[in-house]
């Protein structure tokens, strides 16, 4: 994990294979506003970097960039070694990026299990015979009922997205990222309205994520980023305020002041 | 859930759909040719309205232009048959003009959604109008290509009552496979989020496209059909109005109903017959009821009614989380 840098002035290495992302100088606007400025990340694979920072400060935005929602206005983005800053969101997909949303972006008229079949069916690539009837015993299915139970909502397949409390939906957009069984998990503040229970259930779940399985999580509950993660990146304002292992970023001062001791 | 034991809720709808099959099979026999004629219509007007609702129910795009595709259908026909050209030639014909029409509307639509969309097939749907309009040399113009004759074997009424009969069951059946498919589910997670569906990394543009083939091909055989009922097509089936009120069919029955596009169609058929003799005005009426229906039956007429069936179980019973999860298991 030593090949890890950012907020250096170094050349950022263009990675290979073994390299999930490289963000270079990654900079986007919003008309005149600077949302994201000069970010440059490398996440080896298997990584966990937690990006961290104060409301506004860019966290979501960068998400977007990577998984291809939105272009960036500068910089490249490395995925796996190569470059998609021109791939398309849907491709990014298929190349094993996975994301959840910050505000959850679920199938509401659909059923619980039927959320995650149909994210299952994705993850395998084009669906095989598309015609044929979706049934209780198929691969897909059964991915998804294994991926319910490992969220804690074994129980609630047949029931309506509407019928599930707002810790249970943000379970079900996990469940929903997780299926595909992607190879680079983007989750934008997961933890976010989750009684304690529910976390402990969540951190769970994020610590037997595969070894593998680079991850990139936005968290607020500090407790729980930063036990989850190696590294640690903290956004002002969408400018690098600090890189560095999570004792680094408790010790470092500038994080304290901008982040940290806001929350006191 | 079970394939051995059948849930209370598809036994009633099975029992419904028998019975609904027993009372098509009499009706030749114990009605009129002209009330028989009506049905006809009815079924035709359902297997448009079918071809809509497949795109409605599923993918939540909503068409008021699908009267073009079944009329590019029916031009084809008509056209071929007075070109003196087999049967099968002539269905040909219209099989491609259904295929060609199709896959224009899909090109034109499959990155639009909601309104967009209805503006889109509107404006595609006003286009083969205008074609039929204008290219009077091959459409005949506003006096349209008549005495198209049926074939032999169902030039009688009833005969070609049959015909229809047997089309809009197997057009039903066949999109009871595609609601049932993982193709229906995915078009079902467009409707529910586009964004999402995106991220997964599906090809949402190609879904809609392919649904729009889905259900030009049923529209194609409304078109055919409604060419041999009536032996003529004119521009007028092309028409908004057309598109509209098999719109309304939709609505009325139940969008995303199996059901629901013939309960619609014979509803605002029968309406049409029975009113337009008596009351010039019948349109309005129409209009009327539809938003009366739109306010007090969203779900429309087997919407709401499945919705209540639901619920009257539901008291006498109550569910049953837990079963329908074993359900899932066995
Ligand atoms: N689509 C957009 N158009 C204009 N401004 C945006 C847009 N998305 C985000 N922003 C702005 O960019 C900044 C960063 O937003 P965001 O990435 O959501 O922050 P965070 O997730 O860290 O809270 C904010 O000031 C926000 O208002
Ligand atoms: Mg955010």
């Amino acid at each position: 994990m030593s090949s890890v840098s950012a907020v250096s002035s170094s050349p950022v290495p263009a990675g290979d294979e073994e390299t999930a992302l490289v963000l270079d100088g990654v900079t986007r606007r919003f008309g005149g506003l600077m949302a994201l400025s000069g970010v440059s990340v490398v996440l080896p694979r298997g990584g966990r970097l937690a990006v961290i920072g104060p409301n506004g400060a860019g966290k979501t935005t960068l998400f977007r960039l990577i998984s291809g929602e939105m272009r960036a206005s500068d910089g490249t983005i490395r995925l796996f070694g190569e470059d998609v800053s021109r791939v398309s969101e849907r491709v990014r997909a298929r190349r094993g990026v996975s994301r959840t949303f910050q505000v959850s972006n679920l199938f509401a008229d659909l059923s619980v299990l039927d959320n995650v079949r149909i994210a299952a069916q994705a993850g395998t690539g084009r669906p095989r015979r598309f015609w044929w009837p979706v049934r209780e015993r198929d691969d897909f299915t059964v991915k998804a009922r294994t991926m319910l139970e490992r969220v804690g909502l074994g129980r609630r397949g047949a029931d309506r997205v509407a019928d599930l409390s707002h810790g249970e939906q943000r379970q079900l957009e996990i469940a929903i990222a997780l299926v595909v069984e992607p190879r680079l998990l983007l989750l934008d503040e997961p933890a976010a309205g989750l009684s304690a229970a529910e976390r402990k259930v969540l951190r769970g779940l994020l610590e037997e994520l595969p070894d593998g399985l680079s991850m990139l999580l936005i968290e607020h509950d500090m407790s729980l980023a930063l036990e989850l993660v190696d590294h640690v990146l903290c956004l002002d304002n969408g400018v690098p305020l600090a890189y560095g292992t999570p004792d680094e970023i408790r010790a470092n001062p500038a994080v304290q002041a901008v982040y940290l001791g806001r929350r006191d | 859930m079970n394939a051995r034991r059948p849930s209370t809720g598809a036994v009633v709808k099975g029992a419904i759909l028998a019975a609904l099959l027993v009372v098509a099979f009499v009706c030749p026999y114990v009605l009129g040719s002209y009330y028989v004629s009506l049905l006809s219509i009815a079924l035709i007007a359902a297997i448009l309205a079918s071809s809509i609702n497949v795109l409605a129910g599923n993918a939540g795009l909503v068409s008021l232009g699908h009267a073009g595709i079944a009329a590019a259908s029916g031009y084809g026909l008509a056209w071929a048959y007075r070109q003196g050209w087999e049967l099968w030639a002539q269905l040909g014909m219209a099989a491609l003009l259904t295929a060609v029409a199709s896959v224009l509307y899909g090109l034109i639509s499959m990155r639009t959604r909601g309104i967009s969309f209805l503006m889109v097939t509107l404006a595609a749907g006003m286009v083969v109008y205008g074609m039929a309009y204008r290219w009077s040399s091959v459409t005949g113009g506003t006096n349209g290509l008549p005495g198209i004759r049926r074939p032999e074997g169902i030039a009688e009424y009833w005969q070609f009552y049959f015909l229809v009969l047997v089309a809009f069951c197997f057009v039903t059946l066949a999109l009871i496979v595609v609601g049932r498919s993982s193709f229906g589910l995915t078009l079902r997670g467009i409707r529910d989020s586009e964004t999402r569906m995106v991220s997964l990394g599906y090809n949402v543009p190609l879904y809609k496209f392919g649904a729009m083939l889905v259900s030009g091909a049923v529209a194609g055989v409304a078109g055919v059909l409604a060419v041999w009922h009536s032996e003529f097509i004119s521009p007028v089936v092309a028409g908004f109005q057309e598109s509209a009120i098999s719109m309304i069919m939709v609505a009325l029955g139940g969008i995303g109903t199996v059901l629901g596009p013939l309960v619609g169609a014979v509803l605002v058929t029968g309406f049409q017959h029975v009113l337009s003799s008596v009351f010039e005005r019948w349109s309005t009426l129409l209009g009327l009821i539809f938003i009366l229906s739109v306010i007090f039956a969203p779900q429309g007429i087997v919407g709401g009614v499945a919705d209540l069936m639901r619920r009257i179980r539901r008291r006498g019973a109550p569910p049953r989380r837990e079963q329908l999860d074993a359900e899932f298991r066995a």
